[in-house]
């Protein structure tokens, strides 16, 4: 046996599970995806294009789709501006500090999902501490919408994801030998200049993989925005779960999935060669 | 060019004091080496000189101006790494233009410094590569390149060969001199190896335990070593502890005895180092009596010369190297022969405390 198929080999258990539990619902799937769906009897046989010309054709559907795009986006980037310059300092601190800070990162990731959204609700609601806080001092006279829209979302999944980026990051920028950027500043080169031409660029493959992790945990969440985001506000999430389980539409379901995976695959794919080209090939 | 200066430099490390009152100049365009077993300080001296670490006391300056409280960034120095530490996600010439946009050269003008860099390293043909396809020496010549493309008034050197196999290490280090002497960029070079350090430098300081042991050209520091530490250090030695029996003769502390001049007086315990090569190896028989002598334990064949390594009669060992076209390359193990120690350059002195152990 090659090298590579003994790879294969190890590996094959966990590609066999992976196989049966991921790939072979996805098959069953994708054939319910093309069916109609009648209301009462369920999908019935007959082919069609139906499901995916909806999506996009459907302003209803469309705002959807959109949204969610838009709020993994807003969530990826806000988890990134948030994320690195702590994970800078946590890479560059005392081994004391690193190991506190990442307790404290990761801590909020012990506490369940749904307490963790409920407590974002007690604080964003429109008699919430926020709006309490900023009437009682005079900033507003009528409560900031802050829960059921995209404002709630993005603050409670940014909240959520947080740790994935941070975590991700720092293992990226602890990997950049110290002397390069050492070489860089006998090079006359100031500390901002270091930073955006040498740091940034280096920990691309921490940013694209904290991107790419963030971006699909975001789009693909379901109980935050089903908390946040109220029976009203959906994502495709939401939607998606609707279809399945309140209004049992099967094949819009399946096909919404789809339309979603391969929406974020050629995100993924296109992140990553921009990243590549960005760091030189080093990603 | 500019000469350099350090003026009673000390580092400490908590409460640990690494670097002790070291005071050195290096003239225009002179290529010192600092040279010492690791941990002597040699490293955190450089990386001062740099600006990568604040000195805890004393002045460093170029060209007279005090810069020990410059940032790196405005010292105008070029370094090179051991690790050489390239830009990995820029290609080799943007990697040698780095230091060069950084001084505000632009245009044509850095397309033409950027090759001339290039081609004094022989790499002008690699400018689109980037450095992971390139071999360990490459990158190392890249690096070279990066330092030396601005000009700068210093060029510091922190290891940059010890990475490379011996065959490549010995043509880096002429072609290194040679560049060095060609573009009369003074140059502080860091390094562990004494053939390196005696190979590229004008003067060598010598340090051991945060202090300079010696600072001279190699000549005088393997000739006319200043203390034990440097005698023991330079060169390939023999060392003994005897005691002056009587003036002109030791009594090494195996129970062999060497006949010297310039002895301190008669009872003193004394330190005598020998290099291997600083004996005559003699048959006995026209030796005669009353000398040293030993018996051939090994001989190795070393190319042009042969390495003995002998029991000294009354005690101790004794490694000798010869010519080996010599009639005393021809020795076999157990023969025994006669010792003529050239004593004009063995080293003697009276053994103090406080000295730093090689």
């Amino acid at each position: 046996m090659t090298r590579q198929w003994k790879g294969v080999a190890l590996a094959s258990p966990l590609l066999i599970v992976l196989l049966l539990i991921f790939l072979t619902p996805v098959l069953i799937m994708l054939p319910t995806s093309f069916h109609h769906y009648v209301p009462g009897q369920g999908a019935i046989d007959g082919w069609t294009l139906d499901n995916y010309t909806r999506i996009l054709t459907d302003g209803y559907y469309r705002e959807i789709l959109g949204r969610t795009l838009l709020m993994g986006a807003v969530v990826t980037g806000l988890t990134f501006l948030l994320g690195y310059p702590l994970a800078l300092f946590m890479a560059r601190t005392t081994p004391f500090w690193r190991a506190t800070a990442t307790l404290l990162v990761i801590f909020p990731l012990f506490l369940n999902l749904v307490v963790r959204s409920f407590g974002w609700i007690t604080i964003l609601a429109n008699r919430g501490i926020v709006n309490n806080l900023l009437i009682d001092l005079g900033i507003v006279d009528a409560p900031v919408k802050l829960l059921f829209n995209l404002t709630g979302l993005v603050i409670g999944l940014t909240h959520i994801y947080l740790p994935f980026m941070v975590l991700m990051l720092l293992s990226a920028i602890q990997n950049i030998p110290r002397e390069v950027e050492q070489a860089a500043e006998t090079l006359a080169a100031g500390r901002i200049r270091i930073f955006f031409t040498i740091t940034l660029p280096l920990s691309a493959p921490g940013i694209l993989a904290g991107s790419i992790l963030v971006f699909v945990l975001s789009i693909s969440a379901l109980v935050t925005p089903r908390l946040l985001g109220g029976p009203t506000y959906k994502v495709m999430s939401t939607l998606i779960y609707d279809e399945f389980m309140l209004k049992l539409d099967w094949p819009s379901g399946t096909s919404f999935a789809f339309v979603l995976t391969l929406i974020t695959l050629m995100i993924i794919w296109g992140a990553g060669r921009l990243a590549r080209r960005w760091s030189g090939g080093t990603v | 060019m500019a000469r350099l200066e350090l003026d009673r430099l000390v580092k400490r490390f908590k409460e640990f004091e690494v670097v002790k009152n070291v005071s050195l100049a290096v003239e225009e365009g002179e290529l010192v080496s600092l040279l010492g077993p690791s941990g002597c300080g040699k490293t955190t001296i450089l990386r001062m000189i740099a600006g990568l670490l604040e000195p805890s006391g004393g002045t460093v300056r170029v060209a007279g101006d005090d810069i020990t409280r410059t940032t790196a960034a405005k010292r105008d120095i070029g370094l090179v790494f051991q690790s050489y530490a390239l830009f990995p996600h820029m290609t080799v010439f943007e990697n040698v233009a780095f230091g060069l946009r950084r001084r505000g050269v632009r245009g044509s003008d850095l397309d033409l410094r950027v090759k001339e860099a290039l081609a004094m390293v022989q790499l002008g043909h690699l400018g689109a590569r980037y450095p992971r396809e390139l071999s360990g020496g490459q990158q190392q010549r890249v690096a070279l390149a990066r330092a030396v493309a601005p000009r700068p008034r210093l060029l510091l050197f922190d290891e940059p060969l010890s990475n490379l196999d011996a065959q490549l290490r010995d043509q880096m280090q002429i072609e290194l001199k040679q560049m060095q002497k060609q573009l009369g960029i003074t140059s502080v070079f860091v390094t562990h190896d004494q053939t390196e350090a005696m190979t590229i430098s004008d003067r060598i300081c010598i340090l051991a335990e945060g202090r300079i042991q010696q600072y001279a050209s190699p000549e005088e520091i393997y000739d006319r070593p200043a203390n034990g530490f440097v005698a023991r250090f330079i060169g390939r030695s023999n060392c003994y502890r005897g005691r002056v029996e009587a003036p002109g003769m030791v009594e090494l502390d195996g129970g062999a005895r060497l006949s010297i001049d310039n002895l301190p007086a008669a009872g003193v315990p004394v330190e005598v180092v020998i290099r291997h090569e600083d004996v005559t190896l003699l048959p006995v028989l026209e030796a005669g009596e009353g000398g040293l002598a030993g018996t051939i334990r090994l001989r190795s064949f070393i190319g042009s010369r042969v390495q003995y390594v002998l029991d000294l009669e009354g005690g101790g060992e004794f490694v000798a190297e010869v010519v080996a076209s010599g009639p005393a390359g021809r020795f076999g193990p157990g023969e025994k022969v006669a010792l003529r120690i050239n004593a004009e350059r063995a080293f003697v002195a009276p053994i103090a405390g406080g000295e730093p152990a090689a």
